[in-house]
């Protein structure tokens, strides 16, 4: 028994789930980042208003530099209302001007970017100062008078509250957007995943509600990714059926087979008692073992079927050689060959390999070797032979059983494969199961059993193997 | 408060420079026992008889504690703050807004939130760091003897008006507080010099009529009080009105083209050795209970709005129609210590008098 697996509806439900989980936290990471950028953006064009103004406000006067910063530059700073900001003004020599004098000079690595011409090239950059993360901005400007020209250097820094701020809002924002969304995703999922799987629910409930021995077909709407379950439902109830019925004739066919018998023997066992005259009870003895003898027979080759059906559904297939198991056959039966004075004449020297039931291809060729024998007049020969059939596509393997008795006449070559069928004509001793078991295990190995006339006369019984994938020959 | 020991120490007048003299005034704990005395320092700018009754209330309430009381001018209080860095006060309360904002800015104080600062406004406070617990009008007082029968001048102009119609009146005496050692005086000023339209004018007539500078309030009310000066621009009106009610003489103008508004404020440095006490006595200092004290006992007028009688808000409201602008108490004030500007003011300010005197 194999453990359950999971259901379909919790590993829908978890797939979904996972789905929408990533993708949330993905679009809450990109919120996130677009929240940062979007932060640093505003807040960095403020810093950098702020910047510009105080680079209007200094200019060169007789040779000095002069600094009258705007109330407005430290006004936009103020915008973040809890932010630190600090600045500095530097000259040439990096000497202060005005401002912080400890406040961090732009590293190489600085951002450099120049939105135009006319914005002189700004570096930004973080830096811890004061106990703080700040963002800084550094520009240098040009002081020209008359002939003389000399640099500044102004840099602003500004915390990172507002910022952080902004981008919190931004991307909190989102994330009541993602958990709305996520909400209604998981709602639609559930009402979705069980709409989805009620069809199979109802399969469940119209098999639930059927009769043990009700093998009609399911007649059930459903969709058609799941019209494949109920049509292999419905074809295996069909072989169920079949099987049932099949069991059916069999075991009624195997009482009659039996009963018969078993009646003669006790017929002749008590004839045998009450005669006097030792010749006739010598002889109705005799009757009686040949009638055992049959007996026997018939029950091993219907133990042997069910041996054979056992295997087929039990067994799995092996690589074998056929052509070592037809030659076992073949030696094993031709003593026994020789005392009804048929030859067995092994003709092939193709090796074959197939995947296949060893023991029920070996019932099957005694089977039809035993049949040959049988069959054959005294001193005639039965050919047993393998060839590869390369005209037909896909090749084939053919195993051929030919004899020289009185054949099968074509009327009656499709009715030998019944069970129990004896021609009316058949003096030999027999049941009737050899050829229909024969043509099971042929089945069993996708090969096909057919039955052809032999020149000038008998019988020539043909299995037909697909090529398999694994030949040597 | 007959009951109260108080120990009046004129102390230590610190020598290391004439400017950072700061008088030291302590008040033991009131529970005797020494042992279990906790201890509060605080710096401040404030007059101390303004500052008594806060202290007095407060140790009602909490006598375990000893206040020790510093008063310094508002400029020396910002350098010996940076001096002594990182030994420093519990609290440091000073009416130069700029100065405590660039000391805020500059990471030495410490966030503080409690019911009584979530309380106060935010243009009250910055950052959770420092917070305003004044609210003070900067008024003109002049001694009306100089009016001889002229109207009482209302606003900038009109004063400017009738120094120039009598300007033999007014040659000398018109005070200021020194805008180059006072914080107060700077800070005033400077925020006149963005303001007005009248700055330019404001500054070519005190320079025309040789300004005084004094070196602090009391000085210069009292030279107003003895007729040294007639005018005294820029004053703070608590200490302004206490002036003119013992002198009749004296009139507090509110300028009707607009009054600036200080407010004191106070915070609480990272290094403060006893933060817990400087917590209590700020909360308390912010209280309803605090505020109406200021309001009632001593001559500062509170910052809460709720607070009720002559020196609140709203009552300074409904007394004046002149346009109240307070400075803005943020990181604005930043302009106000920038070196560049200060040298630019200042020099524009002592050309202006080198100028008349030239002439």
């Amino acid at each position: 028994m194999t453990s359950p697996l999971i259901s379909i509806r919790r590993q829908l439900l978890y797939l979904s789930l996972l789905l929408l989980l990533g993708s949330g936290l993905a679009a809450y990471w990109g919120a996130k980042a677009y929240g940062e950028r979007a932060a640093r953006i505003s807040f960095d064009q403020l810093m950098l208003g702020s910047v510009l103004q105080m680079a209007e406000s200094i200019s060169l006067a007789d040779g000095d530099i002069v600094i009258d910063l705007p109330r407005s530059a430290f006004e936009i700073l103020a915008m973040a209302r809890n932010d630190r900001a600090f600045y500095g003004i530097f000259g040439p020599d990096h000497q202060r001007l005005t401002g912080y004098d400890d406040i961090p000079q732009p590293p190489l690595d600085a951002v450099r970017t120049s939105a135009n011409p006319d914005t002189p090239v700004q570096y930004y950059y973080y830096a811890t100062y004061r106990g703080e993360r700040v963002r800084f901005l550094a520009i240098h400007k040009q002081l020209i008078e008359d002939d003389r020209a000399t640099e500044v250097t102004i840099i602003v820094g500004q915390t990172l509250a507002a910022r952080q701020a902004l981008a919190d809002e931004i991307s909190l924002l989102v994330l009541q957007y993602v958990i709305a969304f996520f909400c209604v995703a998981l709602l639609l999922l559930v009402f979705g995943i069980r709409k989805i799987l009620k069809p199979l629910h109802t399969l469940e409930l119209a098999i639930a509600a059927r009769s043990p021995v009700d093998v009609q077909p399911l007649a059930v709407a459903v969709p058609k990714e799941i019209k494949p379950l109920v049509d292999t439902i419905n074809h295996y109830m069909a072989q169920l059926d079949s099987t049932l019925s099949r069991l059916d004739k069999f075991t009624a066919e195997a009482a009659h087979q039996m009963r018969t018998p078993l009646a003669g023997l006790k017929l002749q066992a008590e004839n045998a008692l009450e005669e006097t005259e030792p010749g006739i009870r010598q002889q109705q003895l005799q009757q009686i073992l040949e009638s055992a003898n049959l007996l026997a027979n018939t029950v091993n080759q219907l133990l042997n079927q069910a041996t054979l059906a056992h295997r087929f559904q039990s067994e799995t297939p092996q690589w074998l050689s056929l052509d070592r198991l037809v030659q076992e056959s073949c030696r094993e039966l031709v003593v026994w060959a020789l005392n009804q004075e048929v030859e067995i004449a092994y003709l092939s020297e193709l090796q074959v390999r197939l995947k296949g039931d060893d023991f029920a291809l070996k019932q099957m060729l005694r089977n039809l070797i035993e049949n040959a024998v049988k069959y054959s007049p005294p001193g005639g020969t039965v050919e047993v032979d393998i060839h590869l059939d390369e005209q037909a596509f896909p090749a084939r393997v053919v195993l051929q059983i030919r004899d020289q008795g009185t054949g099968i006449p074509d009327e009656e070559k499709e009715q030998v494969f019944e069970r129990f069928y004896r021609a009316q004509d058949n003096l030999h001793p027999g049941v009737g199961i050899g050829l229909a078991m024969a043509r099971e295990v042929a089945e069993h190995h996708h090969a096909h059993l057919r039955l052809k006339d032999n020149e000038p006369q008998g019988l020539i019984v043909e299995v037909v193997f697909p090529y398999p994938r694994e030949t040597t020959i | 408060m007959k009951h109260l020991i108080f120990v009046l120490t004129f102390a230590w007048l610190l020598v290391t420079h004439g400017a950072r003299a700061a008088e030291h005034y302590h008040y033991p704990a009131r529970n005797g026992a020494a042992m279990t005395a906790r201890t509060l320092i605080i710096h401040g700018a404030a007059d101390h008889p303004a500052m008594v009754p806060l202290f007095e209330a407060f140790q009602k309430r909490h006598p375990e504690i000893e206040i020790r009381y510093a008063e310094f001018s508002t400029r020396a209080l910002y350098r010996h703050f940076l001096d002594s860095y990182p030994q420093s006060a519990d609290l440091i309360m000073s009416p130069a807004m700029d100065l405590q904002i660039k000391l805020v800015n500059d990471g030495y104080a410490l966030s503080y939130v409690s019911d009584q600062t979530e309380a106060l406004p935010d243009w009250a406070k910055w950052r959770n760091e420092v917070f305003g617990f004044t609210y003070e009008p900067i008024t003109i007082a002049l001694n009306t003897q100089v009016l001889q029968g002229e109207p009482l001048p209302q606003s900038r102009s009109q004063l400017l008006d009738l120094i120039r119609t009598f300007d033999q009146r007014f040659t000398g005496k018109i005070g200021m507080l020194d805008i180059e050692t006072v914080g107060m005086g700077y800070l005033t000023w400077t925020h006149d010099s963005q303001q007005s339209r009248t700055y330019g004018r404001l500054l070519e007539v005190f320079g025309s009529q040789q300004a005084r500078l004094y070196p602090n309030s009391t000085s210069l009310l009292q030279a107003l009080d003895s007729g040294e000066v007639m005018v005294a621009y820029n004053v703070l009106g608590s200490y302004a009105s206490a002036w003119a009610l013992r002198n009749p003489d004296l009139a507090v103008i509110l300028p009707t083209d607009y009054t600036s508004v200080i407010m004191r404020s106070a915070f609480i440095p990272k290094e403060a050795p006893h933060k817990k006490e400087a917590q209590l006595f700020l909360d308390f200092l912010l209280s309803t209970r605090g505020q109406q004290i200021l309001a009632n006992e001593s001559s500062l007028n509170p910052v809460d709005e709720r607070v009720t009688g002559p020196h609140s808000i709203s009552h300074l409201r409904r007394s004046t129609q002149s346009p109240l602008r307070p400075i803005p108490f943020g990181l604005e004030l930043l302009l106000q210590t920038d070196d560049a500007k200060r040298q630019l003011l200042l020099h524009e300010w002592f050309e202006s008098i080198e100028s008349s005197l030239a002439d």
